[in-house]
């Protein structure tokens, strides 16, 4: 486990997974529980998933985890703010092309709002009057348009350095990278790549404890980290709105039980 | 005069037919809003006391577990959310497997958030509103405003509402449910152990560990 080829180990997995392509057991055609929770999970390549969020677990482990808790000591606070000001600055159109598609003409104006006073006032992102002024920060992407436009999540996967990434999302991300303005300003591979990486590192920077916390209270990681995904996913997609009482995995029909409740009007 | 006597009865049928349904729509309507009301007053008192508890500096760490898990005996559902979390698997476990689940359940929620107390440094909780997810179901809005600055956090409570009195069933934090989580997981573990539910129980007592849910959860305090 805690061995350095562990990280090659996790990508002969990796490999010997991508080509056997293990399936989740079907279940029995005569067992409708076992049929609605297979389902819920949509999780048919879970063997092969699980192999790769090992695999991105074991590298998040040994480099990005490590590289953000030096990221995060040897910056304070405020430049790592200015950081992701910058950052936030120069995805703004990302979220404002992405509001308009969504019909969502009040967060487009916003976060032009947003993103003109930052890069004027702020020098570019350095610093935040927006927020001082009120202005609420919103990210919307392609893979939270699509869902507004009806498009289903698909099966669950996990992809080898990006984590979670379901068809919806896989086809929202290149959407996403050709949207960045840095995609057409910088050319060449290096400075696009050097500003994903800081973008990835100052993320992970902050969420560390979250992380940990969740490793730590789990009693299957890779099952927790799947439903968080998920749900977060469909609440970032209805713009935070409480939940619709019946999602695929939800009816308030749930919490009833006949035999706690007498005979009550529940399933 | 017969005729007559029956057409009576009969118009004093309908009559009475029809307001008992007139009335029984408000009546419902009522109930359901006296529901919301009680649920949004409840989780307002129990926020109330959960920060009252945290922000004691004078009580001792175990006297707040204490507090905590009485707290979590009288205000949280536990049999319900337990049930709920155990899906499909619980109509397969026995008797004994119920009970013993019940029971590490509560011990399980409380050593992993027995940890997180020492987090708290002065948020505070507005009920912002609620609406009826079923009779007996509330869904009750609230926001927590943080003191460092950070953006405040959407927190949902769902509120079981029987005889007069709410208990929470689940916590949903910017729009993901523990509850959901939980089942999730726990069906991960039985279903990937061959549909055996003493899987589950096995890894939750390696969880909570030997002493029980009170005293494992010291190491992860602070940074």
């Amino acid at each position: 486990m805690r061995s350095g080829s562990r990280a090659v180990l996790g990508l002969v997995l990796l490999l010997s997974g991508l080509t056997v392509s293990g399936c989740a057991t079907k279940p029995t055609a005569n067992n409708p529980q076992e049929i609605a929770a297979y389902n819920a999970a949509n999780d048919p390549w879970e063997p092969m998933n699980r192999k790769v969020f090992a695999f991105d677990m074991t590298l998040d482990r040994y480099v990005f985890k490590p590289v953000a808790k030096g990221y995060r000591a040897a910056l304070p606070q405020p430049v790592r703010d200015s950081v992701r000001g910058v950052l936030d600055t120069w995805h703004a159109p990302i979220t404002i092309v992405n509001a308009i598609l969504q019909g969502n003409a009040n967060r487009a104006f916003t976060s032009f709002g947003r993103a003109a006073v930052n890069a004027t006032l702020g020098f570019g992102g350095l610093f935040d009057p927006a927020t001082d002024m009120g202005i609420p920060n919103y990210q919307e992407d392609f893979g939270q348009t699509l869902g507004v436009w009806g498009v289903q999540e698909g099966p669950y996967v996990v992809l080898p350095f990006l984590g979670p990434k379901p068809p919806r999302d896989a086809i929202g991300f290149p959407a996403d990278t050709v949207t960045d303005p840095s995609f057409w300003v910088f050319n060449g591979f290096w400075a696009p790549a050097g500003i994903t990486v800081v973008d990835m590192v100052d993320e992970r920077s902050r969420n560390i404890e979250s992380l940990d916390e969740i490793q730590r209270t789990s009693l299957d990681f890779y099952a927790a980290v799947r439903s968080l995904y998920r749900q977060h996913r469909a609440a970032e997609i209805r713009n935070g709105a409480t939940a619709s009482t019946a999602t695929p995995s939800y009816s308030p029909s749930d919490f009833q039980f006949d035999d706690m409740d007498g005979s009550g009007s529940g399933s | 005069m017969h005729d007559r006597q029956r057409l009576a009865a009969g118009i004093g049928y309908v009559t009475a037919l029809l307001s008992l349904v007139l009335c029984m729509a408000p009546a419902k309507a009522r109930a359901d809003a006296s529901n919301v009301t009680l649920a949004q007053s409840f989780v307002e008192n129990l926020s109330v006391q959960g920060i009252d508890v945290l922000a004691d500096k004078s009580l001792t760490r175990e006297a707040r577990i204490a507090k905590f898990r009485t707290m979590l005996q009288t205000d949280v559902d536990i049999p319900r959310i337990a049930r709920f979390t155990l899906g499909r698997y619980w109509r397969t476990a026995s008797a004994q497997q119920r009970e013993e689940f019940k029971s590490l359940f509560q011990d399980w929620l409380l050593s992993n958030y027995v940890a997180r107390f020492a987090d708290y440094s002065g948020q505070t909780i507005t009920v912002t509103g609620g609406q009826t997810e079923s009779d007996s179901l509330v869904m009750v809005r609230s926001r927590v405003n943080q003191t460092n600055g950070a953006p405040p956090v959407d927190v949902d409570w769902r509120i079981w509402v029987q005889d007069g009195q709410g208990r929470v069933v689940d916590v949903v934090v910017e729009g993901v449910s523990m509850a959901i989580t939980l089942r999730s997981q726990f069906d991960s573990v039985i279903q990937n152990n061959g549909g055996d539910v003493s899987a589950l129980l096995t890894r939750m007592r390696a969880a909570v560990g030997p002493t029980g849910g009170s005293t494992t959860a010291t190491s992860a305090d602070g940074a």
